[in-house]
């Protein structure tokens, strides 16, 4: 009989010991973030915006879409509620502060209302995510500068090159010029007026810019000697489809890490002004370790609650 | 009226043709040129420098691999393939939405020889078995991000025209050999190499059919 109690109580042990060991002590906060990035779209019929969260867990309530119940987008002054299509883990693995992360997308559209024709602008944005049991989750997205408009054809000029020619500033690599080749469709001579986007941060100078009959490389000093002292000026330019432009960017406040931005270039036929719209072209695209972005990261806790 | 419908189906097919180059493999980058005049990869690697390399691992194991880095941290510039191509055959502009995804398994490639293969799970490829981690240790491997955001830019294709997509960009690549010990036996023995991308530029162009 004694035995019998004595290999109950020691099995008691045995098993109480190794659920301590196997049964994972559950977390009571989950650590995310965002980077702060510029989105500047030009918004076509039903486009869809997508922003990331990093989660340093992949398995709670937050990252499950069913449990969202609105997201909205706001800054100080606006505040403009977004239908939300997929919530969804696209990388995991992700090391940032020694840490592991998941990297989640939101993938969101404006659909419930008419935004055509509008010009949106929501600086130093916050993303609000509601959850069915009160929660609120409001992280910081960056700045947001939308067109909704479309592309159409254009009769009389359209392009047949584009890409980006970026600058080394304190070692990084900035965004610092855009490379275009134009084809007039007319018999006739078309004038630039404008290039403009409608981020808020940048502006093209069109007096200072680079031609050439064969298609430039390198850096933008290689070509526009005098790249960082340009200021934003403008004239107009009689084009010629022969050869390559090379319209610098001037960056109003500081340099930003710009990836994809769309571009109105206004110019003149026939005594009449038009508009040739390109959707937000994707100018080049940086693979990157997390601890180089920390300026441009907001990091947050979120604590369960006692009742959770 | 359905025989109307379907010949003109098929003349859309015809007449409007999207290719997208499904994986990419920096093998078959139309350029890669490194900073660095001594740097090489992996592929041209001759019987005498697997040779010379091996030599630095002559000194044995009881289990396990060992990993000589030949170059290590090279900064490369390559010209990729093109990244999609739109023709327009038909007599009049079409509006194309293009949607682009960076993909993981571009921005990080590798490439091995010999002893040492490769495996691919999910859409990552790795090195088989525990070379992978030795691999990794011996460069300070840290796995790198970048905006995952889906791309759709939509544009205008004239008639008889295509519009294609072209990157080029910088990158870092390590490659080397490895000897595999069992025992103080050297079992397999093979080269390896890594690709990261480290950023990639986008051209745009149009040209005449």
């Amino acid at each position: 009989m004694k035995r019998l109690i004595f290999l109950v109580i020691v099995l008691y042990i045995v098993v109480g010991m190794v659920l301590i060991f196997v049964i994972d002590e559950k977390k009571n906060t989950i650590k995310y973030f965002t980077v702060d990035l510029n989105y500047s779209r030009l918004m076509t019929d039903s486009e869809k915006l997508t922003f990331s969260i990093f989660f340093n867990d992949n398995n709670n309530f937050l990252v499950d879409k069913n449990n969202i119940t609105s997201i909205a987008l706001r800054n100080y002054d606006t505040e403009i509620s977004l239908d939300l299509i997929s919530f969804t883990e696209v990388d995991s693995n992700l090391q940032y502060q020694d840490e592991m992360y998941f990297q989640y997308l939101i993938e969101v559209e404006f659909e419930t209302i008419n935004m055509q024709g509008l010009e949106l602008v929501i600086e130093d944005a916050f993303l609000d995510i509601s959850y069915i049991n009160s929660v609120d989750l409001s992280v910081s997205v960056g700045d947001l500068y939308l067109t909704f408009s479309s592309i159409e054809v254009d009769n009389y000029l359209d392009y047949v090159s584009l890409s980006g020619i970026t600058e080394l500033v304190g070692g990084n690599e900035y965004l610092a010029g855009v490379m275009i080749k134009f084809n007039n469709l007319t018999n006739g001579e078309i004038i630039v007026n404008d290039i403009y986007t409608n981020n808020r941060k940048i502006g093209f100078n069109l007096k200072d810019y680079y031609y050439s009959d064969t298609k430039p490389s390198g850096k933008i000093s290689e070509l526009i000697n005098n790249y960082s002292s340009l200021k934003l000026e403008k004239t107009t330019v009689i084009i010629n489809d022969e050869g390559y432009y090379v319209f610098p960017i001037i960056y109003l406040y500081s340099f930003e890490k710009l990836f994809r931005f769309p571009l109105f270039i206004e110019y003149s036929y026939n005594g009449k002004t038009y508009r040739l719209n390109i959707d937000d072209y994707l100018f080049l695209n940086e693979t990157v370790n997390f601890n180089e972005y920390v300026g441009n990261i907001n990091s947050y806790i979120y604590q369960y609650q006692e009742s959770n | 009226m359905k025989k109307f419908i379907f010949v003109l189906f098929c003349f859309s097919l015809i007449s409007f043709g999207v290719s997208l180059v499904k994986s990419e493999d920096y093998k078959n980058y139309q350029e890669i040129v490194f900073d660095s005049d001594e740097a090489f990869l992996l592929k041209d690697f001759t019987e005498e420098n697997y040779k010379d390399y091996y030599k630095d691992l002559s000194k044995k194991k009881f289990i396990g691999w060992k990993i000589n880095v030949v170059h290590a941290n090279e900064n490369v510039e390559f010209v990729s393939e093109t990244k999609l191509k739109i023709s327009n055959n038909g007599y009049s502009s079409i509006k194309h939405n293009i949607s682009l995804e960076t993909k993981e398994e571009t921005n990080y490639q590798i490439s091995a020889t010999g002893g040492i293969k490769l495996e691919v799970k999910g859409d990552v490829k790795k090195f088989k078995g525990k070379v992978d981690a030795d691999i990794k240790a011996s460069i300070s491997y840290s796995k790198l991000t970048t905006n995952k955001e889906k791309y759709e830019f939509e544009i205008i294709v004239d008639p008889k025209t295509y519009v294609k997509i072209l990157t080029k960009g910088t990158g870092e690549v390590n490659n080397g050999v490895g000897k595999y010990y069992f025992f103080w036996i050297n079992t397999k023995s093979g080269g390896w190499e890594t690709f990261t991308v480290k950023t990639e530029y986008y051209e745009i162009v149009k040209e005449r059919i």
